[in-house]
């Protein structure tokens, strides 16, 4: 991701000493060739974008649509400042945010790793096979994986939660109600959706790791574990970095799961009681939906606090690559 | 490889649990694909959560008939049928286009253009869904097919894999046709895209797995004349009015017929494709 | 297969283009009026989608100048999405009344008081003809009502050697049969306070007597105190109550179904369910405090609502269909095919009415004695709902029923504050 060196080889590019206007007349055929795509990505990106970020500086409500105001950081004051219930209500979605995302990452992470580790290591026939299987959970739509997961999880008879319930686990909880179980219900959902994707990627990185590497290992009396260690990791490392930083991203904006899960006629009851599975992206639904004053407003400072939220994951992740490069 | 390493007798054990693991995983993958199937197939008075086989397939078929009749789901598994398809042509065409002038060819601007496409990666349509509402509406194309599959075909990530389909393109081809005095789009239309059915074929079903799944911005934007199988489904967990949940598990059968048919149709593509997102990493 | 996808997408932008024209069409009186109706989507389908279809078709007969009238399916949270963002409206709807204050401050909506005649006016409950009729206006038509009530196993109660024809006559009688499900060794009911306001509201409607509802300078009239009595009964049921299981839950009916589960919370719409599993059951009103005190439950009411166009003929159009919904026929109807309650009393008294289905024997008998789930169409607030994470809280002993009550009290503050009340 983000690479833009794509030098082409034989092109004859135009030459840079050309003044800018002359080559950019010469670039016109490729300006056209790219419209298509910028226009629809201005009109329905870009414009509705600025437009949110402009209205979270007013009171863009659906009853004062036609006097608007501009009221400065308002917004961004109330729902930041622990006061009144949408304030409340965002700040613990962040908190849960806060809970779920590095932990989902983790063990998404973790598993499709270590699946593709398993993967590499076993004979080839069974490599394509498992791979077809694994995937199959990212192919089927989230709002059918909720539908699935629900009676996975019913902790009366559900095949997971009542074997989870013999080791100890959950025992007699309500996974969709309850603070904390709550989380563990959507992460479970989240790693069998995501697994496969992630799984695909290591496991293809795998493969183009060069046979020469674990022949040199093999005349040392390398193990299977020690290579995984000295060469398999070490040589994905890029890889790894794109699918934390990509985990990440998908994770702060997680929406689907929760939204489907607590979903009722009630604007307040999304999110659960004590609103053990609130997220911000539902919140900023909820505003819309309950309307009042200046609600659209805050739904759009509150897109736009998740969005500095996502920009900064995201470079904090390069500067740490760039740090360990 | 594989067989070097079976030959080592210390690691026999480690595979042996390793293959263990895989296929418990395995079996979590695809188990709940068959719970599906026997909790619609099983009688009225079997407890759904602990069916573990089919036990009335008659019962399961006049379910599966009522989610048609009842929940009208012929017309919406139509109808995002039709703005999937839109959504596929219309990325088709702007991201190929895109791809083609990002691969070959360098022009003033090309750095900022590209990190603006990377950047839109990032952006999710959660973010800015409400003024894209009112967008949309304003052009007056809520509720029509070309609404809801429209925003759906800005694609940067298809994009990103056609051009990486095309850097593979031996680019003798398009010198050969430049000498010969073939214009710009001639060369895009009859020498790039025959070459590219395989990275077309990619992203569009990476496109058509996404769409058939989106559910956020269908909800907003869809209604009497355009139906979606994501907004019918989600409506049927409302609690407030009762569907039999063996309709609501059929429905869900069926709603789940077409992505997987189109991962096992077209599983090498599918696989390359979500490798290719990540191996630039 | 090329040629298939371009031909479909040139036919579908055609489509697309072609709606988005029509809309901006002028109006012409002799022209054919499509309308376009938003419903629940239970009322599409089954018994609800007949009655309804039937009402659509003879309206059609009656005017010749409507073109098609075509039903949507969308619940409460897509149309509250759909109107909040202020655009694409249809001719009419039926929603929640929850949120008549909302749609009528977001919306246009159209004034039905000229259809509501004097003779036409009577037969509605008196509270729900007042709740629709505000600043010299009637704005929507009171339509279908609910009432929760209490599902029994009667295979359960048998087993517990509980005599169904005793009823539940009080909350200790009802206490007190719970303790003799437990004791038979089946799961009494579900939990109380773990799921919304649902179960613990009905409790607290008992009391409606005594609760001062209302809201004075943003803040709500009502005192912790006369809430205590009601939290304090919800614990005591919640000790008898399976905690893993919500009342919402598939899995929860289920129980219910297989003879597990002895006592459930549901409204009207709960029992195809049951009845289609073959299950022995019954279904009562929540228990009062004493014999003979207030029940019902805290009661839901949905309305259908027109929107103003700015045509003559089609704003007629529009109220006359909506009168007709309203109407003593069809919501007879109604009530006879679906069992539902609705909000005319005349219909609810009709003996014939009353006489065909428990349900609507029961909710005649509820909506006598139940309170409103909040003051429909003059606030926004629907202040029973901040019960939930309190009684959450009462549920898993971290509040006593005091600290639930002023809890609840200061949530419902929060909303009033929010709503900016």
């Amino acid at each position: 991701m983000g690479r833009t060196s794509h030098r082409s080889r034989n092109e004859p590019a135009p030459n840079r000493r050309l003044p800018l206007k002359t080559r950019i007349a010469r670039s016109l055929p490729i300006y056209i060739g790219l419209a298509p795509f910028f226009v629809l990505l201005i009109v329905f990106v870009g414009t509705p974008m600025v437009y949110g970020l402009a209205m979270s500086f007013t009171d863009w409500s659906v009853s004062s649509r036609s006097t608007l105001h501009f009221v400065g950081l308002e917004n961004y004051l109330y729902i930041l400042s622990g006061e009144g219930l949408g304030s409340t209500r965002f700040l613990k979605s962040l908190l849960n945010l806060a809970v779920y995302v590095p932990i989902t990452v983790a063990i998404g992470l973790g598993v499709s790793l270590g699946l593709a580790l398993i993967v590499h290591n076993l004979p080839r026939r069974f490599q394509s096979f498992l791979r077809s299987g694994f995937f199959v959970p990212t192919a089927i739509p989230l709002f059918l994986c909720v539908g699935i997961w629900l009676w996975l999880m019913d902790s009366e008879n559900g095949l997971v939660a009542s074997n989870l319930a013999k080791l100890g686990i959950g025992v007699d909880v309500n996974w969709v109600n309850t603070a904390g179980w709550a989380i563990a219900l959507i992460i479970f959902i989240d790693v069998w959706h995501s697994v496969g994707f992630n799984f695909v990627i290591f496991s293809t990185g795998m493969q183009e790791i060069s046979e020469d590497l674990y022949e040199a290992a093999d005349l040392d009396g390398a193990n299977v574990f020690q290579k995984m260690w000295n060469i398999t990791i070490p040589m994905m490392e890029p890889i790894i970095f794109f699918v934390i930083t990509y985990s990440l991203i998908s994770a702060l904006q997680v929406y689907d799961i929760p939204q489907i899960l607590t979903s009722g006629s009630d604007p307040n009851s999304v999110g659960g009681p004590n609103q053990v599975m609130l997220f911000p992206v539902m919140e900023m639904v909820r505003n819309v939906r309950i309307g009042g004053e200046a609600a659209l407003g805050r739904a759009a400072a509150e897109g736009v606090i998740l969005m500095v939220i996502i920009i900064a994951v995201t470079f904090i992740m390069f500067k740490l690559r760039r740090k360990k490069v | 490889m594989p067989s070097r390493i079976a030959g080592k007798k210390r690691s026999r054990t480690g595979i042996i649990l390793m293959a263990v693991l895989a296929f418990i995983w395995l079996l979590a993958s695809l188990y709940p694909l068959w719970m599906i199937f026997s909790a619609t197939f099983s009688s009225d008075s079997t407890n759904m959560s602990t069916a573990l086989v089919p036990d009335d397939l008659a019962n399961g078929w006049s379910k599966v008939v009522e989610a048609f009749t009842a929940l009208d789901l012929g017309t919406t598994l139509r109808d995002t049928l039709i703005f999937t398809l839109i959504a596929i042509a219309g990325m088709a065409l702007t991201s190929s286009l895109a791809a083609y002038e990002f691969t070959f060819f360098e022009f003033p601007g090309k750095k900022f253009l590209f990190a603006m496409l990377m950047g839109s990666m990032m952006l999710p349509l959660v973010l800015y869904v409400v003024p894209l509402y009112r967008q949309v509406f304003n052009m007056g194309l809520a509720d029509s097919y070309l609404g809801v599959a429209l925003p759906l075909m800005v694609s940067p990530l298809s994009v990103f894999i056609l051009m990486q389909f095309m850097e593979d393109l031996p680019r003798s081809f398009i010198e050969a046709a430049q000498v010969d005095g073939a214009g710009h789009f001639r060369i895009f239309f009859f020498i790039v895209v025959p070459m590219l059915r395989n990275g077309l074929i990619t992203a569009t079903v990476l496109l058509a797995l996404s769409v058939w799944g989106a559910f956020l911005w269908p909800s907003l934007v869809t209604g009497e004349e355009v139906k979606a199988l994501s907004v019918a489904i989600a409506n049927m967990f409302n609690p407030n009015f009762y569907v039999d949940p063996r309709v609501r598990f059929a429905a869900m059968l069926i709603a789940m017929i077409p992505p997987l048919l189109v991962y096992i149709l077209f599983q090498r593509h599918v696989i390359k494709g979500v490798a290719m997102s990540g191996v630039k990493g | 297969m090329k040629k298939v996808l371009g031909a479909a997408a040139a036919l579908a932008i055609a489509a697309g283009l072609l709606t988005g024209c029509s809309s901006s069409e002028a109006s012409d009186p002799n022209k054919k009026q499509d309308l376009t109706l938003w419903v629940y989507s239970d009322f599409t389908q089954g018994e609800a989608g007949a009655v309804m279809n039937k009402v659509v078709d003879e309206f059609k007969k009656e005017h010749s100048n409507v073109g098609s009238v075509t039903l949507v399916p969308k619940n409460d949270a897509d149309l509250l999405s759909g109107l909040m963002s202020g655009v694409g409206l249809p001719d009419a709807f039926s929603a929640s009344a929850r949120d008549a204050k909302k749609y009528r401050d977001a919306v246009g909506l159209l004034n039905l008081k000229p259809a509501f005649d004097a003779d036409y006016a009577k037969g509605f409950y008196p509270k729900a003809l007042e709740t629709v009729s505000q600043d010299d206006g009637v704005w929507a038509v009171p339509f279908i009502s609910y009432t929760p009530v209490i599902y029994r196993n009667l295979t359960v109660l048998k087993n517990a050697g509980i005599d169904p024809a005793e009823g539940t006559p009080t909350q200790q009688a009802f206490l007190d049969q719970l303790a003799k499900v437990q004791a038979s060794g089946a799961t009494p009911t579900h939990s109380w306070t773990k799921d919304d306001y649902f179960g613990p509201g009905a409790i607290m409607a008992a009391d409606a007597d005594k609760i001062t509802e209302g809201a004075q300078d943003g803040k709500t009239t009502i005192r912790p105190e006369e809430l205590e009595r009601t939290f304090e009964v919800v614990q005591e049921i919640d000790k008898f109550g399976n905690q893993s299981m919500i009342y919402k839950a598939d899995s929860t009916m289920e129980a219910f179904k297989s003879n597990k589960l002895g006592y459930m919370i549901g409204g009207p719409w709960s029992e195809p369910a049951i009845k289609q599993s073959g299950v022995e059951y019954d279904f009562v009103l929540t228990p009062p405090h004493e014999v003979g005190g207030r029940t019902g439950g805290l009661q839901g009411w949905d309305f259908f609502y027109g929107v103003e166009s700015k045509d003559e003929t089609r704003n007629e159009l529009v109220a006359e269909l909506l009168k007709k919904l309203g109407s003593y026929d069809v919501q007879k109807e109604w009530t006879l095919k679906t069992g539902r309650p609705t909000l005319r009393q005349d219909v609810m008294d009709d003996p014939a009415v009353v006489g065909s289905s428990a349900m609507a024997k029961v909710s005649s008998e509820g909506l006598k004695g139940g309170m409103p789930q909040m003051d429909f169409m003059k606030s926004g607030v629907f202040w029973p709902t901040a019960m939930t994470d309190p009684v959450a809280k009462l549920g898993a002993g971290a509040l006593t029923p005091k600290q639930t009550a002023e809890e609840f009290v200061k949530g419902i503050n929060s909303l009033y504050a929010e709503a900016g009340e």
